[in-house]
């Protein structure tokens, strides 16, 4: 399913965060979002998902407007992976994997025993079926994370947002948690996600748009927009990018400048 | 393999059949507490005179000899008991209602002003020697407009919510309480002036049967339309953000709540009075039973707070020689049963 926006701003009431932003991502493509604390990444993602009123622009699911959606109809397509905050009660993770399902709940009814086997099948997925009788409060931010993810998985969306989704993970999960994400895009779905690591886009993504204080700076693929200048100009250091050789698979990684006059100081 | 799903069944089937015990005693504890307080009270009724004068209404066998106890059964302790039920479990589930709604373990129908509105728009209807359904309906609306400022001056407060709901219910509240008191200076000092001020401290001891219809219209047009959509007050506590992702329309079902939540604390204010403590620290017990879903915390909210202020209103019938209020009664008792749950249960108030 193909999500588009034309020249889309968002932002708080008067103030204008995201400026006229044109992007679009296909089914079965992953587009990696780049930018400092603050660019508008989020800000971008409630727009899309309609938590906040747009300013300008359109958005598109399969080059149909989606103003005037109710939240269902958009909740059935769309998933979102927020950025794991603490729950107010301490709900089982069983039943925060079971609110992914309650747009497709009819108006009065509560979960069916089916919408319990897909919730239990989406933490399946992520290798987190031990959490299924915690207390949500109770577990790591880490294990919180995958618990909303399985939580956009049992929506069964078409298309999959997620803000952030590896920031809060320790090494191993981060790669579990990419490649889950890798694979479903594979078997069709879109995903839109935000990161903090330039280099997870060399790995996963299909094409990148990165922000500057609220602008489009680029997109494309990987290695068109993930370049020295851009990464300086978001983040304000220089870095080397580094291709490892066909060997190793061809992958490329960014070593800030900094680092590297250290390591050559140190063998010389 | 074969041994392995066979042990899984079995055990699935113990877990219903113990939730099924469980829902169980959604009845047991009520029946068990409503006849004990038939029994309960100044003139004594034995087990037996209970049973049967029970028996001679339901198969209207002719209970010639009994009229003393006929009228005490039927005509006072009747009413009194669904009274104190049918109130309790309104104030009990209205406030789990609204704990979920603004995402704060301290809410209830006294913080949020809404008993402080109802109190106040109760006061008036008797100031003005309304009937009841007039009391009722100037409860409502003025308690549904307590609610609506509290949220407001709340929304005014951004940098923390959770104060800042805290904060505008206590103004909201102080509001209608100081004209309550205005009204209660220039009330007539030898007819209304007392009425008002034993409504205020909340009693059911002068409830009649039609009264007991008259709440309990609005406290079921309240409390079903609730108890159809329990399951979806999980995904509103969550936030509007979230609960809108998720796919729930967040302005709708907000104002259903909130409707229906002040429907049932007005109705019940402006039988009984004020009585505190109930709406706060019910939910608090019965997420502890049950847990915070609220597709169980919500019965279990009804049927605990149907019960407890069932056996407080007994405890007001016969601690003393004279009634003590209800609403005295329930802080005596709210009070330190409140602190005992959050010195247990610390993680639930973060």
């Amino acid at each position: 399913m193909r999500l588009e926006t034309k020249g889309l701003s968002c932002g708080y009431g008067r103030k204008t965060v995201v400026e006229d932003i044109s992007m679009f991502v296909e089914g079965g493509e992953v587009l990696c979002l780049l930018g400092a604390n603050g660019s508008g990444k989020t800000t971008f993602f409630k727009t899309i998902l309609g938590l906040l009123e747009k300013q300008a622009g359109q958005v598109l699911v399969d080059g149909r407007d989606v103003e005037g959606w109710s939240p269902a109809r958009r909740a059935r397509l769309i998933g979102y992976v927020p950025q794991a905050r603490g729950a107010v009660f301490p709900f089982r993770v069983l039943d925060v994997v079971l609110m992914g399902r309650t747009s497709h709940l009819a108006l009065f009814a509560s979960p069916s025993e089916e919408d319990v086997e897909k919730a239990e099948e989406a933490m399946a997925m992520l290798d987190i079926s031990y959490l299924k009788d915690q207390v949500y409060t109770r577990i790591s931010g880490g294990e919180q994370q995958l618990v909303l993810l399985a939580r956009a998985l049992a929506q069964e969306p078409r298309i999959l947002i997620l803000d952030e989704p590896t920031t809060n993970l320790d090494f191993g999960r981060q790669f579990l948690v990419m490649e889950r994400v890798k694979s479903l895009s594979r078997r069709g779905l879109t995903v839109i996600l935000s990161t903090h690591f330039p280099e997870q886009s060399f790995f996963y993504a299909n094409r990148v748009l990165c922000f500057r204080q609220g602008r489009p700076l680029g997109l494309g693929s990987p290695s068109e927009v993930v370049t020295r200048e851009n990464i300086r100009a978001m983040y304000g250091i220089d870095v080397r990018i580094i291709s490892l050789d066909a060997r190793q698979g061809g992958l490329k990684l960014c070593i800030p400048d900094s680092l590297v006059g250290c390591v050559q100081k140190r063998v010389s | 393999m074969y041994q392995e799903s066979g042990t899984l069944r079995d055990l699935s089937c113990e877990r219903a059949t113990s939730r099924d015990w469980k829902k169980l005693n959604y009845l047991v504890l009520p029946l068990a507490a409503m006849f004990l307080s038939f029994a309960l009270g100044r003139y004594p009724v034995s087990p037996r005179q209970l049973a049967e004068l029970v028996a001679a209404r339901l198969f209207l066998i002719d209970a010639g000899p009994w009229d003393v106890l006929h009228t005490v059964v039927f005509k006072v302790r009747l009413p009194r008991i669904l009274a104190a039920m049918l109130i309790g479990a309104s104030l009990s589930a209205s406030g789990a209602c609204y704990q979920g709604l603004f995402r704060n373990p301290l809410a209830s129908p006294a913080l949020l002003g809404a008993a402080a509105g109802a109190g106040f728009g109760a006061t008036l209807g008797i100031c003005l020697s309304l009937r009841v359904v007039g009391i009722q309906a100037l409860a409502f609306f003025i308690s549904l407009g307590a609610v609506g400022l509290t949220c407001l001056l709340s929304g005014k407060i951004r940098h923390d919510r959770t104060l800042g709901l805290v904060l505008a219910g206590i103004m909201t509240g102080s509001l209608f309480t100081a004209a309550t008191s205005f009204l209660k200076y220039v009330a007539d000092p030898y007819d209304k002036l007392p009425t008002i001020t034993f409504w205020l401290m909340g009693s059911l001891s002068s409830i009649t049967m039609s009264d007991v219809g008259f709440v309990a219209v609005p406290v079921f047009l309240g409390l079903v339309p609730l108890f159809l959509i329990r399951w979806r007050l999980n995904v509103l506590s969550l936030g509007d953000e979230e609960a809108t992702a998720l796919g729930l329309n967040v302005m709708r079902y907000k104002l259903l709540v909130i409707v229906c939540a002040t429907l049932v604390t007005a109705a019940s204010v402006s039988v009984s009075g004020m009585i505190g403590w109930v709406g706060l620290v019910i939910p608090h017990l019965a997420r502890i039973l049950v847990g915070p879903d609220y597709k169980d915390l919500y019965p279990a909210s009804i049927v605990a707070g149907g019960v407890f202020l069932l056996l407080v209103d007994d405890l007001a019938r016969i601690l003393a020689s004279v009634e003590i209020p209800l609403g005295v009664l329930t802080a005596l008792i709210g009070v330190p049963f409140f602190l005992f749950l959050l010195l247990r249960e610390r993680g639930a108030l973060r």
